[in-house]
């Protein structure tokens, strides 16, 4: 296994959520369960992250920035949804302003249910993703292109939200 | 002459947990005015209120902020066993307020570490937070869950805690307590505290009272607020309430209350254990749907939350709106980043203890 | 004021056992009511359908004609509102593990027709709302044929009774008018009875042609 997948850094972000998994997400990092024994570091900058860790039923105005999030960190990278909102929109669902889940935005390799998700789940999701990250390394080191899974995202952006389809409302969002 | 330079702060920042926007108005180094840009967690959720029955909506309401959770659940709850008429057997009400205050105790350490991180003292950050996981651990053996506890239900409790178990409870906050006399010490006394927290977003009483300030934040500047003193509930049943207040005003007196809040919660849940009665904790709703407007209160860890539902005889409810503590604390953030150094703007965001996601529903 | 207030703690903390619960390694120990996903015991389900109307998030299918119990863990926020409404409390929750996945998936619970044991499958989304529409066809299709058959035989027996109604009118016209020629009146009925009763066979008989257009 390269070092990158013996010490993935985590970035986080809040997409919308109650902030039930977000402490969670901060308690795995507390001396109860410490996943910084596997040297995972939670870092603030998407440049020096791996893992992308999205919470929350993505609401409109979020859109852009999880894009921008994404966009800004480096090849290889996995996203993983925690919880039930970022999984589906969970009990948001029916929701005006919800869009439904992680999926719809970015293309999502883990998806860990739960709500609010247990700090070992988030442990089994980060291992999983390891084995992802190893993957998409190698690929990129024989030059292969491994194409993200991107299927849910365009199911999902069919659905009409005020009588426009999620993809056009994801396409027009802006920071203002 | 200085230039004025705009600095964009959030959403996505390591010191925040949740998504904020602020417009930074400097003049080298110092804010001059701060334009807030919200809008980030807003779900929506209270119209759907209209789409789930109303003996479901519980399970919504008490998702609407995962640290206050319990408080949401207690104050909807509450809200339309008024409106109905429903009795709630005394158990029930001392069950359901010792969770709060194990509720309470349970953000008051987090807020604790939060602020430790965002003055750069970590190690602080894990001792509080490993005294949290104390609190934890009760909530997962009593009600199955660590956040979202999913207990509190229209006419009652959906489990009950016998009394063996009870007194186990009172021994492990002791526990909590004596690990909790060292961290105190830190905040309290420790030097390189006192300068990050000693000045730091100054309030006078006139100023708190102008704002009408809500909770910790407004006791720290000598408020007398807390809605734990009308006695609803099992608080009537308590021997005496003070609520804690200081004078000072700044960041270390926020601090020092919400350290005392800790202690006397405590104290609170040993007393209430004392007098439990026994008897059933659940009286199921029956009669008709609820038809009227009804208007209850709760004291949230972060302050006092207003709770109105609004009925029209069907089984979905017409109204439910809830003012929450940190939308009406959100003025006195705008007022105390007002000439404050750039590098004391995370430590004032966190000072006023903000639950974004309660503001913004 | 001093410096170094939590120092006792960190040096203490150096030489005392750690406070980390080293998962994975050691496995997961659940309390007696802590949440987990939801499972369904399918010998003991009666399909009445509660903890589908119950759930906040509408994650429970529940089929009666099929003998399916479908639940979405992604969706399910393990509020436990199926498990305390169950008649037949064959739903558990108390410390089950959740899994985590590479694709949403929905799982479904059925009895297999070659064997009497729970079968559990875990379907992609696309697959199995495929199949339970495909079950759906089949059911619609044989409900729509019974509907079709029950509406014949109403049909058949409407006619019947009309047609022996007017039968039974035109006897006791006649009746009345033989009873005026009393002597040719027995011949006369008793034609008329043949006649009637053929004529009611013959309208009989169109009614029975007409079914089968129907259900064809």
């Amino acid at each position: 296994m390269s070092s990158t997948g013996k010490s993935p850094w985590i970035v986080h972000y809040d997409g919308s959520s109650c902030n039930g998994c977000d402490i969670e997400v901060l308690a795995a990092t507390t001396p109860l369960y410490d996943v910084e024994r596997f040297g995972v570091v939670n870092t603030g900058n998407p440049k020096h992250a791996d893992i992308l860790l999205i919470t929350g039923s993505v609401n409109e105005q979020n859109v852009p920035v999880v894009k921008q999030i994404y966009e800004q960190m480096m090849e290889p990278k996995v996203v993983i949804a925690c919880g039930a909102c970022a999984c589906s929109g969970g009990i948001f669902r029916d929701c005006y302003n919800t869009l439904g889940g992680a999926d719809v935005v970015v293309p999502v390799d883990v998806y860990a249910p739960g709500c609010a998700i247990r700090p070992e789940t988030i442990i089994d999701a980060v291992v999983k993703g390891i084995e992802i990250l190893e993957q998409k390394r190698k690929a990129l080191k024989n030059k292969t292109l491994v194409e993200p899974d991107v299927s849910r995202m365009q199911s999902a952006r069919d659905k009409v939200v005020d009588g426009q389809t999620v993809a056009e409302i994801a396409s027009n969002s802006t920071l203002e | 002459m200085s230039n004025k330079t705009v600095i964009p702060f959030g959403p996505q920042h390591p010191v925040l947990p949740e998504p904020i926007h602020l417009d930074l108005v400097l003049e080298d180094e110092k804010v001059v005015q701060a334009v807030p840009q919200l809008g980030f967690i807003h779900r929506g959720l209270e119209k759907i209120v209209e789409k789930r029955d109303y003996l479901h909506f519980v399970y919504v309401a008490e998702r609407i902020c995962g640290i206050c959770s319990f408080g949401h659940s207690l104050g909807y709850s509450q809200a339309v066993e008024g409106l109905m008429g429903v009795e709630v057997p005394e158990r029930a009400e001392y069950l359901r307020d010792i969770w709060q205050e194990l509720s309470r105790i349970h953000s008051h350490l987090l807020w604790l570490g939060l602020l430790a991180d965002g003055f750069g003292y970590e190690n602080l950050f894990q001792q509080a937070w490993r005294l949290r996981e104390i609190v934890l651990n009760i909530f997962e053996k009593t009600t199955g869950g660590r956040v979202i506890l999913s207990v509190c239900n229209i006419g009652g409790v959906n489990r009950d805690i016998d009394n063996d178990e009870l007194r186990a409870i009172c021994d492990d906050l002791d526990k909590l307590l004596d690990g909790y006399k060292p961290i105190t010490e830190t905040f309290l006394d420790d030097a390189s505290v006192h300068s990050r927290l000693d000045g730091v977003g100054y309030l006078s009483k006139e100023e708190a009272e102008d704002l009408s300030l809500v909770g910790p934040f407004g006791r720290a500047s000598g408020l007398d607020n807390d809605i734990r003193s009308i006695g609803m509930g099992a608080y009537g049943k308590l021997a005496a309430f003070e609520p804690q207040l200081s004078n000072i005003g700044d960041g270390y007196a926020r601090t020092e209350v919400r350290i005392n809040e800790v202690v006397q919660s405590v104290q609170i849940i040993k007393e209430l254990v004392s007098k439990i009665p026994d008897g059933p904790v659940y009286n199921k709703p029956k009669g008709n749907p609820p038809e009227g407007r009804f208007l209850t209160r709760v004291e949230q860890p972060r302050g006092e939350a207003v709770y109105y539902v609004k009925g029209n005889g069907s089984k979905f409810l017409e109204r439910f709106r809830v003012r929450t503590p940190t939308s009406q604390n959100l003025a006195g953030l705008l007022k105390i980043l007002q000439g404050c150094d750039y590098a004391d703007v995370p430590l004032n965001i966190l000072t006023i203890d903000p639950c974004i996601s309660c503001t913004e529903r | 004021m001093g410096l170094f207030k939590l120092g006792g703690v960190s040096v203490k903390n150096l030489f005392s056992k750690p406070a980390t619960k080293t998962y994975p390694a050691e496995p997961f120990e659940p309390y007696e009511r802590t949440k987990g996903k939801i499972v369904v015991e399918l010998d003991k389900c009666i399909f009445c359908k509660l903890c589908m109307r119950g759930c906040p998030t509408e994650a429970i299918d529940v089929d009666k004609d099929a003998k399916l119990w479908q639940i979405d863990h992604f969706l399910c926020v393990q509020c436990g509102d199926c498990v305390r409404r169950c008649p037949k409390s064959c739903l558990h929750q108390a410390g089950m593990w959740e899994n985590v996945a590479t694709m949403r998936q929905c799982e479904v619970n059925e009895f297999a027709a070659d064997s009497p044991d729970q079968l559990v499958v875990s379907m992609s989304y696309g697959q199995a709302a495929a199949e339970r529409a495909q079950k759906d066809e089949v059911a619609q299709k044989r409900i729509a044929e019974e509907k079709a058959r029950k509406a014949a035989e109403k049909a058949a027996k409407a006619a019947a009774k009309a047609a022996a109604e007017e039968e039974a009118a035109k006897a006791a016209v006649e009746e009345e008018a033989a009873k005026a020629d009393a002597p040719k009146a027995e011949d006369a009925t008793e034609s008329d009875a043949s006649a009637a009763f053929d004529a009611s066979a013959g309208a009989a008989e169109p009614s029975e042609s007409d079914a089968p257009k129907a259900e064809g």
